[in-house]
């Protein structure tokens, strides 16, 4: 069953791919979409570029290890799925417009003047992606592995190559409608293995009671780890949402601007139905473990399999294996789109070197990045599990402290400078590169509740003002008339 | 507005930095988690109020769902804290300990359900109405044809 249902997943992908090459002969259309995206695919796509594997299987994991400090990773969704709209959304939209603008540097370089500013942020994009699609290739190595039992290292090659079949030929309009696909598959998956999950611990009360008679701490607000790991979960990951390129980049495809009204709402809902498996999965298992109903977990991942292989249908554990292949493509797939935007387009550009849009030879050029980009991380993928798991580390907290200042704060102060921008984005570079290869080295380490993400996002934020403060007199020359009523609007 | 969003950003991003000095001093600063909960309340909220302010026009409704929304995030870390760790014996609302409940409900479902629906109720009159849409594009187009003229930037 499991195998059947995985096949027709990966088929459907390819379709839908295929479906989406025939309509993509522009770069525009490439690399968003051709501006023409409405509100239902813009939501779902979002929601499903936003949950990666992690949610799914390191999530639960992490529920069933730590308990309610893992929830704090979500928790800041209360917030976050609206503040994307309500800070970046109407401002990068509407610039996006009038600039037709393409990647998240673009929107860096057209607000401050600066194609240093716009290279550097390409980089710490490049950067901060190629760990990214190591650790999802990996995962979705795993995850087909565990469908097909092929192997790992056949199976990170036929992930990657069905994700090849969709991104290079359609680009970020086959996986736009692969994510409107694959984000309606998480939801439902979701939902129906919480449902399972409430079931087999016996409702909430009781899974509550259980998980208490072995650590009281596991439920209660904080979780195991405490105040400050949970809260600083909460800092990073609310703040630092702002930062993600692979969203940020989506809202330049919406088809028009006002269409953003009601996309929080919907994106609030769509997330709370696909996050209902990482609290519920985490909790039951750790439920049964403590009743004896179920042996200790070898290792915290291995929650979410458990579960499905031994609690639900064989048709639902198809699907939410399925799902979880999906939360990965998806991801990935975003990410290989703005990487050959960023290599093709962000990095020339900075250089004095533009590509007008128009240039037919660009569409291939991208797609033969999207391909190189691909490969490369597959094979990094096969590489020490270590290594990958240390590139990985700081692909979310990398574009968090390079393009929150900029973007986030940016877009919405006139007085922001130039100098602020690229001091903002040096410094999240320099401090995410150095202390993360510090720690990865063991020449320090830091408290529960301190992080490197967490210093270096605080740090680039206060950078970014200082400086803009200290350069404030240049700010109204740095700003681009079209610029300014975007600002105004 | 901008200057009252940004205050409280940077004061925000000082107390989170204050929180993060706490700890790497002495790991048991006892006052670091407060510290904590008030910088990244400040800082989102901070964010939050810079991405309503709009010059020279006011935003009443999502200030107020701002003010509302971080108010409760603000008593859903504070409450618990303030709360003695829940045992075993705890009485259970909902399903949980009760300080666990109070997190979820400030810090979760009323942020969670108050700020989209404010934003969409507010759409209109404070975030894009088809009139600022339609000025917003009478300008670019103006700016198109200055600059295909050479008489503007």
């Amino acid at each position: 069953m499991i195998v059947a249902v995985g096949i027709a997943y990966f088929l459907a992908c390819a379709a839908i791919g295929w479906w989406a090459s025939r309509r993509t002969r522009t770069a525009e259309d490439f690399f968003v979409a051709g501006r023409g995206i409405g509100l239902v695919p813009f939501a779902l796509a979002a929601m499903a570029s936003t949950l990666s594997g992690f949610s799914f299987i390191g999530g639960p994991g992490l529920v069933y290890a730590i308990g309610m400090t893992a929830v704090f990773i979500i928790l800041c969704a209360s917030v976050t799925n609206t503040m994307g709209a309500w800070v970046l959304g109407k401002r990068l939209r509407l610039l996006g417009e009038a600039r037709r603008l393409v990647t998240v540097p673009d929107a860096i370089g057209a607000r401050y003047r600066s194609p240093a500013a716009q290279g550097l942020s390409a980089v710490a994009i490049l950067v901060g992606i190629v760990g990214y699609l190591a650790t999802n290739l990996l995962a979705l190595g795993i995850i087909v592995d565990a469908i097909f039992g092929i192997g790992l290292v056949p199976a990170i090659w036929v992930g990657a190559g069905v994700l090849l079949a969709y991104s290079a030929g359609g680009g970020i309009l086959a996986g736009i409608w692969t994510d409107v696909f694959q984000g309606t598959l998480m939801a439902v998956a979701s939902t129906i293995v919480f449902v399972f999950a409430l079931d087999s611990g016996g409702g909430l009360a009781a899974i509550t009671r259980a998980v208490q008679s072995a650590d009281a701490a596991l439920v209660g607000p904080w979780g195991a780890r405490g105040a400050m790991v949970a809260l600083s979960f909460f800092f990073v990951f609310g703040v630092g949402s702002l930062g993600q390129p692979h969203i940020a980049h989506k809202y330049y495809m919406l088809k028009e601007p006002r269409r953003l009204r009601w996309y929080p709402a919907l994106m609030t809902v769509a997330m709370i139905l696909a996050q209902l498996l990482f609290v519920g999965v985490g909790l039951a298992v750790r439920a049964m473990v403590a009743r004896g109903a179920a042996p200790p977990l070898a290792r915290p991942d291995d929650a979410t399999p458990f579960f499905l292989l031994n609690h639900v249908p064989a048709l639902v554990a198809a699907l939410v294996f399925s799902g979880v292949a999906a939360a990965i493509m998806s991801t990935v797939s975003s990410f290989l789109s703005i990487g050959a935007a960023a290599i093709t387009h962000d990095l020339p550009k900075a250089f004095g070197r533009a590509v007008p849009a128009s240039d037919a030879s660009w569409l291939a050029r991208g797609r033969a990045w999207t391909v190189v980009l691909c490969v490369a991380g597959a094979a990094l993928a096969q590489a020490s599990g270590t290594l990958v798991a240390f590139l990985g580390i700081f692909g979310y907290g990398l574009f968090a402290s390079t393009l929150v200042p900029s973007l986030a704060v940016g877009l919405n102060w006139e007085g922001a400078t130039r100098e602020g921008a690229i001091a903002s984005i040096a410094t999240g570079l320099a401090l995410t590169l150095g202390l993360e290869t510090a720690a990865y080295l063991k020449l320090f380490s830091l408290p529960a509740g301190v992080t490197v993400t967490g210093l270096a996002l605080v740090a680039s934020l206060l950078v970014f003002l200082a400086v803009s403060f200290a350069t404030a007199s240049r700010s109204a020359a740095q700003l681009d008339e079209d610029v300014r009523t975007v600002m105004r609007v | 507005m901008h200057r009252a969003a940004l205050t409280l950003l940077v004061l925000g991003l000082c107390a989170v930095a204050a929180a993060y000095g706490a700890t790497l001093l002495g790991p048991a600063a006892p006052l670091a988690p407060w510290w904590l909960a008030a910088g990244t309340t400040a800082s989102l909220a901070g964010l939050a109020l810079l991405g309503a302010a709009r010059r020279g026009r006011r935003t009443p409704t999502l200030v107020a769902a701002t003010v509302a929304a971080f108010a409760s995030l603000a008593a859903g870390f504070f409450v618990p804290l303030a709360m003695p760790a829940p045992d075993a014996a705890t009485p259970l609302l909902l399903g949980l300990p009760r300080p666990t409940v109070i997190l979820l409900l400030g810090a979760g479902l009323v942020p969670l359900v108050l700020l989209p629906v404010a934003y969409g109720v507010a759409f209109e009159r404070e975030v894009l109405s088809p009139e600022d849409l339609a000025t917003f594009r009478a300008r670019l187009a103006a700016g198109d044809a200055r600059a295909g003229d050479g008489t503007g930037a």
